[in-house]
């Protein structure tokens, strides 16, 4: 059970990037995956969690990327100040000044995210979780407001920032 | 509420939460400060993202946003 929801928690947030796991890279994980579990005792605290959710169709796969989202938190560390979504860390594309591809890819989402912040409040949350990486049907599920309605939400925060970036000149 | 927004997302707090946001939804008031704090909080957004990301199917990603190469 572990194989697919490791592959599917480690491959998905790559695939845009075409950065795909190997099948001993994601046994190698489930393994790791599995060890740390039991050393860090996560094993009982999702076996409680997983009953205290009524042992739900769903509850298992949730409680297990939870773990699995603390699992990575170890594996990793980014740079002192550095965010450590993966959406960035995917941002590094190679580059002969070494090192700066990141500082870059950062600076970038940073300057949108900054932009989006004079949108109107309705429009800004919408228009800032697209810019994570959202698709509009998972922003519509979360927000509670229709698929078209957030659609229109974006149109229009590319409508404005466009006009701001004319403005800028930029 | 507020005080739960504080702790760092992966922290295992979110994970009551999170569950009985898939179970049950939120009250409106609930809802209008989860979307404050997505709004305002850029590293809790990003966490967010990559984990709502992380429970696709492989390889149904989706175009690419705005902004992004």
């Amino acid at each position: 059970m572990l194989e697919p929801i490791v592959t599917s928690l480690h491959f998905s947030c790559h695939s845009r990037w075409g950065v795909q796991p190997s099948s001993a890279r994601v046994r190698e994980l489930v393994r790791e995956f599995l060890d740390w579990m039991r050393e860090s005792k996560e094993w009982t605290e999702l076996e409680t969690e997983w009953k205290s959710l009524e042992e739900g169709p769903w509850s298992l796969p949730l409680a297990l990327s939870r773990a699995y989202v603390r699992f990575r938190e170890t594996q990793t560390r980014p740079a002192k100040g550095r965010s450590e979504s993966g959406a960035r860390t995917l941002l590094e594309l190679p580059s002969p000044h070494h090192g700066q591809a990141g500082v870059l890819s950062d600076a970038i989402m940073d300057a949108f995210s900054s932009l989006a912040q004079q949108l109107p409040y309705e429009l800004k949350a919408v228009y800032l979780l697209y810019l994570e990486g959202l698709l509009p049907s998972e922003i519509s599920a979360l927000a509670q407001i229709s698929p078209s309605e957030v659609e229109r939400r974006i149109r229009e925060s590319k409508e404005r920032l466009g006009g701001s970036l004319g403005r800028t000149g930029t | 509420m507020s005080r739960l927004f504080k702790a760092d997302f992966k922290s295992r707090q979110f994970d009551a939460f999170l569950a009985r946001w898939l179970s049950e939804g939120l009250s409106r008031g609930e809802l209008e400060e989860w979307t404050r704090v997505l709004t305002y909080d850029s590293r809790f957004r990003e966490q967010f993202a990559d984990w709502i990301k992380s429970l696709r199917e492989p390889g149904a990603a989706g175009p690419r946003p705005e902004g992004k190469s």
